[in-house]
């Protein structure tokens, strides 16, 4: 599903004057089964604005279309939205609170009151997409779960909804490095297995720059660059003058570049493929 | 909708009230409860609410502000009223069906929701003048002669801060949570009493979880600062007594002095509609 945003703005109390407007005249557009991602320093309103887009708020001005339902019309009805647009906020693991995974993982669908046989089968269906064994983990506490693993089962709740757009709010904040990979990898694989379209809120340009086909830039609640990764982080300069850096790849090229080395940085978004212009330069010089 | 509820908030300006000792204003809105309850007729009532018009006009905090306050306990209040307008003998006003308003209840139906409204008006003008911090503060210094009959002055202030330092953060908790759930399709706005008390579960348990967890945090960080209870800590801002402090006493006193004297009927008025 295609989603549209025309000249959204949010404020809080609006009117008043203690106004303060988060969001101010975004447009832009998340193609069907396309890795969107978000980027923008704390405070931004990264945040603010993946929740408009599944109607948890509402913009003060402008309309969002989802397929071809204006959803900021209010003659939509939100559950049905919600079912399409799943939202993961940060630290999705503290929301967890039935006694079993399975029946945490299930009460989304359950929500929607479909029959308990399509619960069960969207809800192992979930599991096996995040990689949770059903067998194993379906009876058990989510609260004895660890830290990757629950969060891994609260994914898989919005997963039970089929949303075909996926927002992830800072999926992989506070893992360790071998469970943040893990958790990124399981995002890619959701939308190459399920075709479902990825926005992804994120800190951490090395995700971005491996993972998404475009980037939305975001500076007090101004949408300021937007393009392919490789368009996005060809302007560092920029970049840096909203608080965001580079992929680590792409900056030890740059690193290079200033030290004399002629290596063209486009096209090098991940570190495996600075490696391979490295390498390629090193044997020409030789 | 959490946010509306202005009781037991404080209301930022610079008044001669808002400057008193946090001491003072505990001290007052105790005795100020007390008195309350020593008035029996409706001289006494105009003289508590004339004293209290005083000090809210003193204390700068708009009229609008404390009856936006009311508004949650404008049901307890109507409560009480019918409850007791139904339920005293004397001769019948108005006949309802089995039901009928006497004089007597009418009496003591307004005698008691006016009291009420006295005592929610008075003490909640302590929350809206004091700073949260200065109220712990100020009940730390009162409870501090009781530690001799153990009386844990200092961890009872403490935890009252730690209690409303974590008001806005739970709070924000909830919204998340709810916002989280409604996500999953979860709906709180619905259903009737018994749906809608149910549909709060996915809300409690994780607030639940999520104190704990706040808490367990909080006392690791406090015990890695080295925290260790009142015995010689010291404050950033010392408690100091000045001449205005003194002269709120003086008032104080004569202010108790005058209801209770009134209402034993030892002035020289008559009482008016005593009940």
């Amino acid at each position: 599903m295609r989603i549209e945003v025309r000249n959204i703005s949010f404020s809080y109390n609006p009117g008043q004057p203690d106004e303060a407007k988060i969001l101010d005249g975004i447009s832009f557009a998340v193609e069907s089964g396309t890795f969107t991602g978000i980027i923008g320093h704390t405070g931004s309103g990264k945040t603010t604005l993946v929740q408009q887009l599944n109607g948890l708020l509402k913009p003060s001005s402008g309309t969002i279309l989802a397929g071809d339902a204006d959803i900021t019309s209010g003659k939509v009805p939100m559950a049905d939205i919600r079912r399409k647009i799943g939202l993961v906020f940060q630290y999705p693991e503290y929301q967890l609170f039935e006694e079993t995974v399975a029946e945490d993982i299930a009460f989304g669908p359950r929500n929607t009151g479909m029959p308990e046989e399509e619960i069960e089968a969207r809800t192992r269906e979930a599991m096996k997409l995040v990689g949770l064994e059903y067998e194993q983990f379906a009876g058990r506490s989510p609260f004895e779960l660890s830290g990757g693993q629950k969060r891994r089962a609260a994914i898989a709740g919005v997963l039970a909804m089929k949303p075909e757009v996926l927002i992830m709010d800072e999926p992989a904040a506070g893992l360790d490095p071998g469970a943040h990979t893990a958790i990124l990898e399981m995002i890619e694989n959701i939308r190459k297995e399920t075709g479902c379209s990825i926005i992804l809120v994120s800190h951490n340009m090395d995700d971005i720059g491996r993972y998404c086909d475009q980037v939305l830039v975001l500076d007090h609640g101004r949408l300021v660059l937007s393009g392919t990764p490789d368009e996005v982080f060809g302007r560092a300069g920029e970049l840096a003058s909203y608080g965001l850096g580079l992929p680590s790849g792409r900056a030890l090229i740059r690193r290079m570049q200033a030290l004399g080395a002629a290596i063209p940085e486009e096209g090098i978004l991940t570190e495996e493929q600075a490696a391979d212009a490295i390498e390629a330069w090193w044997k020409e010089k030789r | 909708m959490i946010r509306d509820i202005t009781l037991g908030q404080y209301y930022d300006a610079d008044s001669v009230i808002h400057r008193l000792d946090p001491r003072v204003k505990i001290v007052a809105a105790f005795v100020y409860l007390v008195m309350i309850f020593f008035v029996r007729d409706f001289i006494g009532y105009l003289f508590v609410g004339a004293v209290l018009a005083a000090v809210i006009i003193a204390s700068g905090v708009p009229l609008r502000f404390i009856a936006r306050g009311m508004r949650p306990i404008m049901f307890i209040l109507l409560f009480t009223f019918l409850i007791n307008i139904f339920m005293y003998r004397g001769a019948v006003l108005v006949r309802l069906g089995p039901l009928s308003i006497t004089d007597n209840g009418l009496k003591q139906a307004v005698f008691i929701a006016l009291r009420l409204v006295l005592l929610i008006f008075g003490t909640s003008l302590l929350t809206y003048t004091t700073k949260p911090m200065a109220l712990t503060d100020g009940i730390e210094s009162l409870l501090r002669p009781l530690r001799r009959i153990g009386v844990p002055a200092h961890e009872i202030a403490m935890m009252m801060s730690i209690a409303l330092r974590f008001i806005p953060t739970l709070l924000e908790e909830t919204d998340k949570i709810m916002k989280a759930q409604q996500a999953r399709g979860a709906d709180f706005e619905s259903g009737n009493l018994f749906q809608r008390a149910k549909s709060l579960i996915p809300l409690l348990i994780p607030l639940f979880v999520n104190a704990f967890r706040i808490a367990m945090d909080l006392a690791m960080a406090m015990e890695a600062r080295c925290y260790r209870g009142g015995e010689g800590r010291t404050r950033l801002h010392p408690m100091k007594y000045r001449r205005s402090d003194a002269a709120a006493y003086v008032l104080l006193i004569l202010f108790a002095v005058l209801v209770i004297v009134q209402s034993r009927g030892l002035l020289p008025i008559p009482m008016l509609w005593e009940v």
